[in-house]
Parts: C-alpha cells; sequence; structure tokens
C-alpha cells in the first residue's frame, strides 16, 4: 500500500470531527435523532471543504447496525464497508464521469432493487453540475419521489449549474469556507499527531494561503512534513509556501516612496538571477500594501495585520511616509499588473514597469491635492473678474501679456440694453457698416465673419477672434490688409482707429458664449479654460488621468 | 533524465526527493512553472526514480532496463497523457482511469504523467476530479502546466504543487556553455533572452529569430522616421504572418523595455540586450523617459491585441501610429 495523503487518512469518520461545518453537521444530526431525514439532497460549497466526507458520514449513519444513530458508530460492519467504499447500500457515483442520461437510466434501473432490511440505499453524485441536461431531466422523477429507503446526495463545488428544477427537489446545505482558526487548530492535531513540530505561526501561515479549504491545508502540511526532518521551520515553510523575504519586500516599499526606480529595477534583477517567482513577489508586496493600509485606517491594527514577515517598526515608518490615497493607487497599479503578469510573455518587463510608474506615484500629486489646487486657482480667477484690476496668477508668458493688454476697467456691455459706447457710439451697428465697407475683400471679410466679440479702448479696436492658423493670423496681420480693414473701421466709425486682434485658445470654442459681443475683449469662460489648460498642474492631470476638460465647475467658496 | 541532470530547481527537487526518500509522495502532484525549466523532465525523472532496479542516493541509474525503456517511452507502467489535437479530451482521461484499476506491469508503481494539463476540457477534468482524489491502486499522477490559473481550482486542490522556478541565468550560461558548446557571449545573450527557459535558450532558431527581429525594429525605426506611408507599407508586412509578428513585438517590447530601465538607472548589466548597450544608451539619451514609456505600453498593447485575436493588420497599423504620436508629442 503506497502512502495515503493526510488529507485521506485525516477524512472525518464521524459528525463530530467535522471542523467548521457545525450549522450543517447539527442539522443533520437533530434530523437523524428525529428521524425526519429528507430524500434528496443538495450539498453545495467550494472546493475542500467537506462536502463528500458529509455526505459519507451521513450514509453511515443511515446505515449503521444500531442506527439510525445521530452519529455512525464507525465499528460496525456496515459503517466500515461504506469507509472502504465497498458498500453495496451507498453508492458514489463520479457525475463528472457518468454525465450522461444512459448512466442515469441504468441509476434508476439500480435504485428500484430495495436496500436490505432497515437499511438505506444512499446515491452519492459527486460534481453532479457535470451531468447533461438530459440527465438532470431523466432525474427529476426520481428525485422528487424515490422508492422507499433511498436518499439522494447530490454535491458540486457550483450550484448555479443545477438546474432549478433538481435544486428545488433537494434540501440544500451550503458548505462555508473554513475558518483560519479551525483549520490551524485541526492542523495543530494533525501535526501532533503525527510527531512533528511546528509554531503556531508556522500554521497560521498555511492556513491563511489556503483560500477556507482544508484540503489544500492538509496537503500543504503534508508537503511541508515531507520537506523536513520533524521541525517545520521558517526554512521549510518558505520552500512549500514559496513566501518572500520580508527585508525583500520592505527594500521595495522604500524604492517606491523614495522614488528609486533604480533601486526597483535591481532589486528584480537579483530576484531574477535567483529564479524567485516574480509573482509570488507581486503578491506580497500587495500584501504589504494591504498592512500599511491597515495601519492607516485602524486604530486597533493588530489582530488586522496577522501574519507579517516585516519588521513592525519599518512597517510603520514605511506607513507614515504614504498618504492613504497613494496606497490606494500603488494597490491598483499593482493589481493589474499582476493580472497582466499571467499571462504576458515576459511578466518580469511588467513588474518592471509597474515598479517605476510606482516609483512616479510618490512624486505625483493626489487627486485630491490637484482638485484642491484647481479649485484655489478658480476662486483665485473669479476674483480677478470681480474686481478692477486683473490680477491674473499662474500665468504662462502669454496670457501675462495678454493680461497687460487688457484694458484698467472691464469695458461696457455691448448687449443687454441700448449698445452703446460712452461715446454714444453704437459698436455694434459701426462694426456692421465696417464689415459692409469690407465685403468687397472676400477673404477678408470671411475671416472677419469669425469675429466673436468687438471693443473699443480709445483708438484701439480689440478684435476678438477663434484661436485661428496660421494663415488667418499672417493674413489679418498682413501691413496692406490691417491698412484695410483699419480704413474701413475708420470710415464706419467715423474716427481715426487702430486695430487689434486678440485670439482666443482653440477649446474657448466648445463652450458657446452666451453672448457673442459680451463683455468686450473678455470671454470669462473661454479665458478661465485657457488658463486652466495650460497650468502644468492641469496638464499633469489631464496627462494622468488621459483626460480631457468637459465642464470647470466653481468651487464651493467661490 | 535523471534528478542530477536537472539544473536550477533545487528547491522543486528537493520537495519531491525528500517526500519520495520519507515513502511520502501524495497520489497527485502538480508541476507548474514557466515553459521549459525542467517540470516534464523532473517528472519523468521521479517515475524513473520510482521504477529504477538500481537506485543510489534517490536517484535512478539511468542504464537498468526499467530506465532505458522509460528514456524512449516504451515503459508500460509510465505513460504520458498529452493534448490530442487541442485539448485533452474525456475519452482519454477514461482509459486512464480504466488502465489505473490494473497492477504495474513490471514496474513497481505506475506513473502518469499529464503534460499540458491546462488543456483539459471541462469535461474531461471534472470527469478526472474523482481518480485524482481517491486513484485506485499505487498509480503516481503528475499534472505538469505552465498555467496553474487555467486548471478548475477543484483540479489543483485535489494534487499537491510543486512550483518550479524561472532558471537563475548564470545556470542557463553555464548550460550552454557547458553541453551547447557555445562561446560566453553568445551563451549570455542566448540566456538572457530565454527568459529562464532553457527551451527557449536551445530553440534551434534563436539565433535567426534575434536576425529577425532586429530586421523588424530597424524597419519600423526607418519607417517611423519617414511617416506617412511607410508606415502603412510596414504595418502590411508586419502582419504578413501573425507569428513573425508576434516575434516583432517581443523585440520590440525587450527594446523599449531596455530603454526604459536605462533611463532609470544608466547601468548596462540590467539590460536584456547588453551587447546594444551602445545604440540603447543614444536612445535613451533623446527620448523622455514618459516617451520611453508610451512606446513600451503601444507595443504591450499591440502584443495583448493579437493574443486577443485582433486583426494583426489593425493591429500593425495601431502600433504605428500610437508610436508616431508618441515620438513626436511633447518631450517633456
Amino acid at each position: 500500500m503506497s502512502y495515503l495523503v493526510l488529507a485521506r487518512r485525516w477524512r472525518p469518520q464521524r459528525f463530530e470531527e467535522v471542523v467548521g461545518q457545525r450549522p450543517v453537521t447539527q442539522t443533520l444530526k437533530n434530523a437523524l435523532a428525529s428521524g425526519r431525514v429528507a430524500h434528496a439532497f443538495l450539498f453545495a460549497g467550494p472546493r475542500g471543504v467537506g462536502k463528500t466526507t458529509v455526505a459519507r458520514i451521513l450514509a453511515k449513519a443511515l446505515n449503521c447496525d444500531k442506527g439510525p444513530a445521530p452519529e455512525p458508530c464507525d465499528e460496525c460492519l456496515s459503517c466500515q464497508e461504506i469507509a472502504a467504499g465497498r458498500s453495496l447500500n451507498c453508492m458514489e457515483i463520479d457525475g463528472a464521469s457518468n454525465r450522461g442520461i444512459d448512466e442515469v437510466r441504468e441509476l434508476r434501473e439500480n435504485v428500484r432493487y430495495s436496500p436490505g432490511a432497515g437499511k438505506h440505499k444512499v446515491i452519492i453524485i459527486d460534481e453532479v453540475h457535470m451531468l447533461t441536461e438530459p440527465a438532470f431531466n431523466a432525474l427529476l422523477k426520481t428525485l422528487e419521489e424515490p422508492p422507499p429507503r433511498v436518499v439522494f446526495i447530490l454535491a458540486t463545488t457550483e450550484p448555479h449549474k443545477v438546474p432549478a428544477t433538481i435544486r428545488s427537489r433537494c434540501q440544500r446545505y451550503d458548505f462555508k469556507r473554513i475558518g483560519v482558526g479551525e483549520i490551524v487548530e485541526r492542523l495543530g492535531l494533525i501535526a501532533r499527531e503525527e510527531g512533528v513540530k511546528i509554531a503556531e505561526d508556522g500554521l497560521t501561515a498555511i492556513a491563511r494561503a489556503v483560500e477556507g479549504s482544508l484540503r489544500d491545508a492538509q496537503s500543504l502540511l503534508d508537503q511541508a512534513i515531507s520537506y523536513s526532518d520533524g521541525h517545520i521551520g521558517p526554512d521549510e515553510l518558505q520552500a512549500v509556501l514559496g513566501l518572500v523575504e520580508g527585508e525583500v519586500i520592505a527594500a521595495a516599499l522604500q524604492g517606491i516612496t523614495e522614488r528609486d526606480a533604480a533601486a526597483l529595477l535591481e532589486l528584480v534583477d537579483s530576484l531574477h538571477q535567483r529564479g524567485q517567482d516574480l509573482r509570488a513577489f507581486c503578491l506580497a508586496l500587495l500584501e504589504h500594501l494591504r498592512h500599511l493600509m491597515v495601519l492607516k485606517v485602524s486604530q486597533k491594527p493588530g489582530p488586522l495585520l496577522g501574519l507579517t514577515s516585516v519588521d513592525p517598526e519599518i512597517l510603520r515608518g514605511q506607513a507614515e511616509r504614504l498618504a492613504l490615497p497613494e496606497i490606494e493607487l500603488l494597490v491598483r497599479l499593482l493589481t493589474q499588473a499582476e493580472q497582466e503578469m499571467r499571462r504576458a510573455p515576459y511578466p518580469r518587463f511588467v513588474l518592471e514597469v509597474v515598479l517605476v510608474r510606482m516609483a512616479e506615484v510618490k512624486s505625483l500629486e493626489t487627486l485630491e491635492a490637484i482638485l484642491g489646487r484647481l479649485a484655489e486657482l478658480e476662486k483665485r480667477l473669479s476674483q480677478a473678474y470681480s474686481v478692477p484690476s486683473l490680477e491674473l496668477p499662474l500665468v504662462s508668458p502669454i496670457e501675462e501679456s495678454r493680461a497687460q493688454a487688457l484694458p484698467k476697467e472691464p469695458p461696457p456691455p455691448l448687449e443687454g440694453g441700448p449698445s452703446t459706447s460712452p461715446k454714444g457710439v453704437d459698436l455694434e451697428a459701426s462694426w456692421a457698416e465696417a464689415r459692409q465697407i469690407l465685403a468687397e475683400e472676400k477673404v477678408l471679410s470671411a475671416l472677419l465673419a469669425e469675429t466673436r466679440s468687438v471693443a473699443l479702448e480709445g483708438d484701439l479696436l480689440v478684435l476678438t477672434l477663434d484661436n485661428g492658423n496660421a494663415y488667418l493670423r499672417t493674413t489679418l496681420e498682413d501691413k496692406e490688409n490691417r491698412g484695410r480693414i483699419e480704413a474701413a473701421v475708420s470710415q464706419a466709425f467715423g474716427k481715426k482707429l487702430k486695430v487689434t486682434y486678440r485670439y482666443l485658445p482653440p477649446e474657448a470654442e466648445l463652450v458657446k458664449p452666451k453672448a457673442s459681443m459680451g463683455n468686450a475683449g473678455e470671454n470669462p469662460e473661454g479665458q478661465a479654460r485657457s488658463l486652466f489648460q495650460r497650468h502644468p498642474l492641469v496638464q499633469e492631470a489631464l496627462e494622468l488621468f488621459r483626460g480631457r476638460i468637459i465642464e470647470i465647475k466653481e468651487g464651493p467658496q467661490a | 533524465m535523471a534528478f542530477r541532470c536537472i539544473i536550477g530547481q533545487e528547491r522543486a527537487l528537493a520537495l519531491i526527493r525528500r517526500s519520495l526518500a520519507k515513502d511520502r509522495l501524495p497520489q497527485a502532484y502538480l508541476f507548474t512553472g514557466p515553459q521549459g525549466v525542467g517540470k516534464r523532465l523532473a517528472a519523468l525523472a521521479l517515475a524513473k526514480a520510482l521504477n529504477c532496479q538500481g537506485p543510489a542516493d534517490g536517484d535512478s541509474c539511468g542504464s537498468c532496463l526499467s530506465c532505458r525503456k522509460i528514456d524512449k517511452g516504451l515503459h508500460p507502467d509510465v505513460r504520458i497523457v498529452e493534448p490530442e489535437g487541442a485539448f485533452i479530451r474525456i475519452d482519454q482521461i477514461r482509459e486512464l482511469t480504466e488502465d489505473l484499476s490494473r497492477r504495474p506491469y513490471e514496474g513497481r508503481r505506475k506513473v502518469y504523467i499529464l503534460d499540458q494539463a491546462e488543456r483539459m476540457g471541462l469535461e474531461a477534468a471534472n470527469a478526472f476530479l474523482k481518480t485524482l482524489e481517491e486513484p485506485p491502486g499505487t498509480a503516481l499522477l503528475i499534472l505538469v502546466t505552465p498555467s496553474p490559473e487555467a486548471l478548475l481550482p477543484t483540479v489543483r486542490s485535489r494534487c499537491q504543487e510543486v512550483k518550479f522556478n524561472p532558471l537563475p541565468i548564470p545556470a542557463v550560461v553555464s548550460y550552454l556553455e557547458r553541453v551547447a558548446g557555445l562561446d560566453p557571449e553568445e551563451a549570455w545573450l542566448l540566456a538572457s533572452l530565454s527568459g529562464g527557459s532553457l527551451e527557449r535558450a536551445m530553440e534551434v532558431q534563436a539565433g535567426s529569430r534575434l536576425k529577425n527581429q532586429e530586421h523588424h525594429r530597424l524597419q519600423v525605426f526607418s519607417a517611423l522616421a519617414s511617416g506617412g506611408v511607410a508606415l502603412l507599407d510596414v504595418a502590411e508586412e508586419l502582419a504578413k504572418d501573425k507569428e513573425v509578428f508576434r516575434e516583432a513585438l517581443e523585440g520590440l517590447l525587450i527594446w523599449y523595455r531596455d530603454l526604459v530601465v536605462y533611463q532609470h538607472t544608466t547601468r548596462g548589466s540590467l539590460l536584456w540586450n547588453r551587447d546594444r548597450e551602445t545604440e540603447i544608451r543614444k536612445g535613451a539619451e533623446t527620448l523622455a523617459p514618459k516617451v520611453g514609456m508610451k512606446l513600451y505600453y503601444a507595443v504591450n498593447e499591440a502584443l495583448e491585441a493579437l493574443s486577443g485575436n485582433v486583426n494583426p493588420r489593425l493591429a500593425a497599423e495601431t502600433l504605428l501610429f500610437r508610436m508616431e504620436e508618441a515620438l513626436s508629442g511633447p518631450q517633456g
């Protein structure tokens, strides 16, 4: 007989030995005690939590020579036969291998032969989700009204694949993932019985690696026992679980906080040289970030931190150096990379690139900070419009020169009420007249049709145009053309005028000015937009989010 | 192939050999790790050690009848199951299950190796579950796969998993020098290109692949320099053969990865293409770090698109236009 793995050797034989499924086992025991056992069960739950085990125990309890009893005696012939898989009264069928309608028909034939006196015929169909649809349908009638003393137990990890008609004919029991504490307890018992020494935190490390599956946990313990010589220490666990050393993780995070991409890349190189699994490293770093987050958020982080191989002092220091939004961003980047590493031809590259980006995170301002500064900027801008003297902060040289060219006092509005200038000149009408005069000049009049607003500043007529292309600008600035326009304008306005042009930035046209001839020379929204857009901070934000400006809202204080 | 011939997998082999020595082998193993690092060899070595007539030090002798039969694939008790076509089919699993219940013909223990186990169809995998957990008789099942995530969790949970790591580069280098007789420089280049996979390093076409990649890279560079129609021409040529395209993309990916790494470290020893340090330095100095990163991502996305069955021509054109855009964007 070859070696039997722990998971099989330690398969519970009685309800009370089953770990972590008390709601299920207690209900079944009560049903057995009161003789109200249903004829069809559906056991659902993740892998390795005890579905098949409980099904077998139930079969034993029903057929026990001293029963049916809440617990099988585990000594009588019947119990032993079932445990060894030799009983005629307990059929275990692999639903995945016998999934067709023919197999189900055969099964129906089979259940017609009644079990021996005082016995039950228990049919366990494991992996029942793999039955074909006709097979399920063929089973329906039998499942609802089976011959007397026949019990069906269907077990599956994927109950959603079982048709509703089947589910509604069964009593359903949901098996839960097993808690870390319960797994540790069970592993401790097994380790003692097997004569192996292992520290409690070693058991915890195993229990945490298996997502609540006791079979997986036993399997890992099995391997650790094989690998060790009677004492399972950190080295053995490291070999079996593929853990990454705490120092490596701490060094990686230090590289990130200090924006030292070079150090990070060298770290990856050394891990790779050693043949370390880079995805395991990635996961360990993720867990470390999670620890940092817990430290930031929780008042009593102790129990939430669980097992960490990083020095707690270092952990605390690093938590202080990172802001919560930064940690969140790092986690997001790393999670994405971990996914990508699974299928990338060069997982190492994915890790390298993401680490470089993570090193940049610290140098970027957080979204909150950016928004805060945007709000501040807006506030100052709106103030700039409400006070006479235009103080435009944070502007590029172009903006500055434009700002200086702006009038000290906002020119009067052209629309809304009688559109008159201080000197009684009807700006709009005169401008229309000037256009009329220029109508002969096809090109010029076409270009001037784009004029957004007109304003008079002493002897200076300010024409504000959309952001023109080079052609538009050179044509208008052309000496000869300028002469023609000035001549026409002077004629229309009845006095000698010079003309100057201002151009809106391209996106200004997205914001349709409510009054196209409004506040002369001023298109507040367009101006604000252009200011925002050119600001390095905003550009950084646009770059970061690959975004574009859709709307500018005023901050609460404005 | 015996345990002693496998390089660079000390940890994995220790796990297996200690279980073997203590007679604590599980009924089912799952060997995972990148392609071409020795998983299947280790499975065969274990089969040999189990059945060897004159084992020494827990390893097979390599000369007895059993060892020789296994080496030639003739041993009736050691069988390899591989995908027939795209999948390992349910019939193959059924046949295996049936055969498992028979006693070994001449060896001590039956060993079944399922290579590329991730290619088990859903039905095959489910039909395998019961056998995998409680196989009849004394058989040992070894599942081998580079992508354990692709297996059903219920399958994984029934096996003891042994992780094989990418081979350390120095191990590959010394192997290439010693066994394949390459000169040190060539060995280094192939080893670093292999991503820790001996199989890749030993590919006969590895050399020609390098040449192809360089050819395509230069093609792409010159097209980017002239722009316009040249881009479309190169896209058309790249997209002609999907495999060639993929190789070209991998070449570009390595190139831009090197660029990004060099921009951040200025250390030649971290480069994949160590022989191209001067060119890479030149590129690293002329491009802004952000642009390097953008180019890397453009290539990476094209690779992903190709794996996702996007029309190659479309992927190539998108790639080249994105690269052009990245290069003409602001350098700051």
